[in-house]
């Protein structure tokens, strides 16, 4: 693209953008850079004497080109170099990287005076460190995950550390342009103003893998990325806590996210332990599994964090029907995404473990009236026996708050997991006359779809009431750290501040 | 300052030695069965006591049970002209023990080391327990104690820690006594349900917290004289907290508290049972009771603030435990 090319783009670009007056201009990005391809965006940077502007760009079309306009005050700018060199991150060194690399276009004083707030061999030592850091940290997840017996991260992870070696030691060479997009174009630079072929960058255009990135990442001048054999630790991530709700371990992320484990990925869970390598004899892919989700961090021997620049996974949400059981969350696989937040799935299967205390006392109520031929008291209580039993197949089905009492058995074919039969019988059982036979019928299979079979008669006994609380409890301790409403009383009192429940 | 301290080769008076003899003081450390005196850092250099009070600590085999410590008279001729000052740490701590163990090493071993300090006219450090409530033998005794030394007349000072846990800094501890047996049972899992309130309160109070009391208390005396000082975390940490601070670790089990009205032993697995029966059972109070304790008049007088307290402490001990592999 031609400098009148650029004019001609910035005049129209003036005419659609008010630009105050004393403002620089500037073109900026790849094309500024240099590296600008015929289908490459026009970027220009306008920097205002005056008021802060607003972040997004005004994106026009012009001449068939993409142009982009961002407006920036001379105080943000300096905000921007300020960063760059106290807590840079990818965004603050590419912003600063282009205005250092613009091209000016209007005003070149003001340019040079905002640019004058840090010297170019400053930003590229900054760089260049940001880029060792990103790659000493890939290198070392790298060696981690191939501890874990994980090849393909580890040869993914050994590349991009390499790769960021190489930008490192490029913005030592003054070229700090950021995207790894443009580091061939860049190392040809680099040989060019060196006369001729550099022998690192020989070897590292001539490919390699594995190992051998470390080896060549060092002598890029990347050091400190070795993880001794053997050395990998497991680390703490917080935010992150264990909910075992009965057999079931639960693990719980950032307070929103709950994965449910197999039994065999409850076992490597559980051999975890913080600050030690992992366990003898444990499942490799299903521990990686936990550091990919953001479950549990690596670290070396020395306890120094392995934190490569990545953000936690989130798989696809579990997609069994019912979603949780009294027993926590349904799993499918070694690790299930709950797909239900937290909160709800706290909630419903508490409502879920309620139903069936209610389910016990309505049978009470009903047994009672029956003794004493209060036929009103009987289908009252037998009404309300099917509708709590019912209760659950919702509770089950992740469904909170509930619908009304009345309108659940007449829902329950919404839920996918029900089938005409069991809805006929919820029917028959919620109206008179009443069969306790029914009755006892739809709880036992209610409870058969809701993994409550063998649910304690609550109200029988102190025993019975203790092992009533003995189920609920897990999901009572996952409630009260969640801030949750608790829908028993009686729970409430045993984990609330006495007097206060 | 020549000061003389009971109790040398336990957790509190090792920590107190320590730091007196690094004050400068001529540290004379009694212990019982250990020949040797280790704070939370290591085996501290001791040498014997002839009976010439020298620069840093040296060591002397008692018994507290019997009458002058179970000391030759010469011996306690020497340590009654020496102008000490006395820190009585010696105690069993253990819960269950027989009532007769701790009336034997409590109480009458604190009435004992009274008989010395008054021969000797020694100021008294007095290191009781903030747990003075009576729930168990242990509690009575030091209850029992104390008032062998508020009657007794003599100048005195008495310490109350709460529970004894490591080090604000890291949590290192040098033995894993009471408190940490019951963590052990629990987070491995040994204890599925334990009678207990989740707003039950456990103050933990850092040793080295409590040898700073004690070892600030042997130097500024007059000030303090008369004076009851509890020695505490200030932070207490319910069950309820340390119910989700295990959450973090995921190798731990996690009991259920259920409240005591209602729990049933008989439903305990035998090997629970016996668990149950053994230890829990001893600390039925802590874990049900929502005991909290003043101590303005600590504050008051010694000036530095705990470092860390509540469950962040607890982390620290947690992570102390698994670090060394007390736990798993």
């Amino acid at each position: 693209m031609t400098s009148p090319d650029v004019e001609q783009l910035l005049k129209l670009a003036m005419a659609e953008v008010h630009v105050p007056p004393g403002s620089a201009v500037v073109l900026e990005g790849s094309i500024a850079e240099g590296f600008g391809t015929p289908h490459s965006d026009v970027d220009f940077l306008v920097l205002v004497d005056g008021e802060d502007q607003p972040s997004m760009p005004t994106v026009l079309f012009l001449d068939g080109r993409r142009v982009e306009v961002r407006m920036r005050s001379v105080r943000q700018v300096a905000a921007q170099f300020d960063a760059a060199l106290t807590a840079p991150d990818a965004e603050v060194l590419d912003r600063c990287q282009r205005l250092l690399g613009a091209v000016p276009m209007r005003g070149e004083s003001l340019l040079r005076s905002a640019r004058s707030a840090v010297s170019t061999e400053a930003f590229g030592d900054r760089v260049s460190a940001w880029c060792g850091e990103r790659s000493r940290q890939a290198l070392r997840y790298a060696q981690a995950m191939a501890q874990l017996a994980q090849a393909d991260d580890a040869a993914d992870w050994a590349a991009v550390g390499l790769l960021y070696a190489v930008k490192s030691w490029a913005a030592r060479h003054g070229e700090t342009y950021l995207e790894p997009k443009w580091l061939p174009a860049q190392l040809d630079r680099i040989e060019a103003r060196a006369g001729g072929p550099q022998d690192l960058v020989r070897r590292y255009r001539a490919g390699v893998t594995g190992a051998a990135c470390v080896d060549l990442a060092e002598e890029f001048g990347v050091t400190g990325c070795r993880v001794e054999p053997g050395g990998v630790r497991l680390r703490r991530v917080p935010d992150v806590t264990t909910w075992p709700i009965g057999d079931r371990v639960h693990v719980l992320r950032d307070g929103v996210d709950v994965f449910a484990f197999d039994d065999g990925a409850g076992e490597v869970w559980r051999s975890i332990v913080f600050d030690r390598a992992p366990a003898d004899g444990v499942d490799l892919d299903v521990l990686a599994q936990f550091v990919r989700l953001g479950l549990v961090g690596l670290s070396d021997a020395a306890g120094d964090p392995v934190r490569p620049d990545l953000r936690p996974v989130t798989p696809p949400p579990g997609r069994t029907c019912p979603a949780l059981s009294a027993r926590g969350g349904a799993v499918v696989g070694p690790v299930t995404l709950v797909p239900l937040p937290a909160h709800r799935f706290c909630a419903a299967g508490l409502d879920l473990v309620w139903s069936n205390v209610l389910a016990e006392n309505a049978r009470e109520d009903l047994l009672g009236a029956l003794a004493v031929g209060g036929a009103g008291a009987g289908e009252f209580a037998g009404r309300r026996m099917a509708q709590v039993a019912c209760r659950g197949l919702f509770s089950a089905a992740g469904v909170h708050p509930l619908p009304p009492d009345d309108a659940l058995t007449r829902s329950l074919g919404e839920l996918p997991f029900i089938d005409g039969s069991l809805v006929e019988l919820a029917r028959r059982a919620e109206r008179p006359p009443v069969s306790l036979t029914d009755l006892d019928y739809l709880v036992a299979e209610v409870r058969a779809h809701t993994g409550a079979a063998g649910f304690p008669s609550s109200f029988e006994s102190a025993a019975d009431w203790q092992r009533t609380l003995e189920l609920g409890h897990d999901w009572l301790r996952l409630a009260a750290y969640l801030g949750a409403v608790l829908p028993i009383s009686d729970a409430a009192d045993l984990l609330a501040p006495r007097g206060t429940a | 300052m020549n000061v003389v301290v009971t109790g040398a080769a336990g957790l509190v008076g090792a920590e107190v030695c320590a730091r007196l003899a690094a004050s400068g003081h001529s540290v004379v450390a009694l212990t019982h069965r250990s020949a040797t005196v280790a704070d939370h850092r290591g085996v501290i250099p001791t040498t014997p006591f002839g009976g010439r009070f020298a620069a840093g600590v040296s060591r002397l085999t008692v018994d507290v049970t019997r009458p002058d410590l179970g000391l030759a008279a010469e011996l306690v001729d020497r340590l009654c002209r020496g102008r000490c000052t006395l820190v009585h740490a010696a105690a069993v701590t253990e819960f269950g023990r027989d009532d007769s163990v701790y009336d034997a090493v409590n109480v009458r071993g604190t009435a004992h080391a009274l008989a010395l300090a008054r021969r000797g006219e020694m100021p008294f450090v007095h290191v009781s327990t903030a747990y003075v409530a009576g729930a168990n033998g242990y509690e009575r005794s030091k209850s029992a104690a104390e008032r062998l030394v508020r009657g007794s007349g003599l100048d005195a000072v008495v310490i109350r820690p709460s529970i004894v846990v490591g080090t604000e800094a890291t949590g290192a501890i040098r033995a894993f006594r009471s408190f940490y047996v019951l963590l052990r049972l629990i987070v491995e899992g040994k204890v599925g349900a334990l009678p207990g309130r989740y707003d039950a309160l456990l103050d933990l109070v850092a040793v080295d917290r409590v040898a700073d009391l004690v070892a600030d208390a042997v130097h500024r005396f007059g000030e303090v004289r008369g004076r009851t000082l509890p020695a505490i975390g200030g932070r207490p940490v319910s069950l309820r907290e340390c119910s989700d601070l295990f959450a973090e670790y995921p190798s731990f089990r996690v009991p259920k508290f259920v409240p005591p009205e209602v729990f049933r032993a008989d439903t305990l697995s035998p090997a629970q049972r016996r668990y149950h029966d053994r230890v829990v059972r001893l600390y039925e109070p802590y874990l049900r009771d929502r005991t909290s304790f003043e101590d303005s008049a600590t504050r008051a007088f010694h000036h530095r603030r705990p470092g860390i307290t509540g469950v962040a402490h607890l982390r620290r001990l947690l992570d102390y435990c698994l670090a060394i592999g007390y736990l798993r």
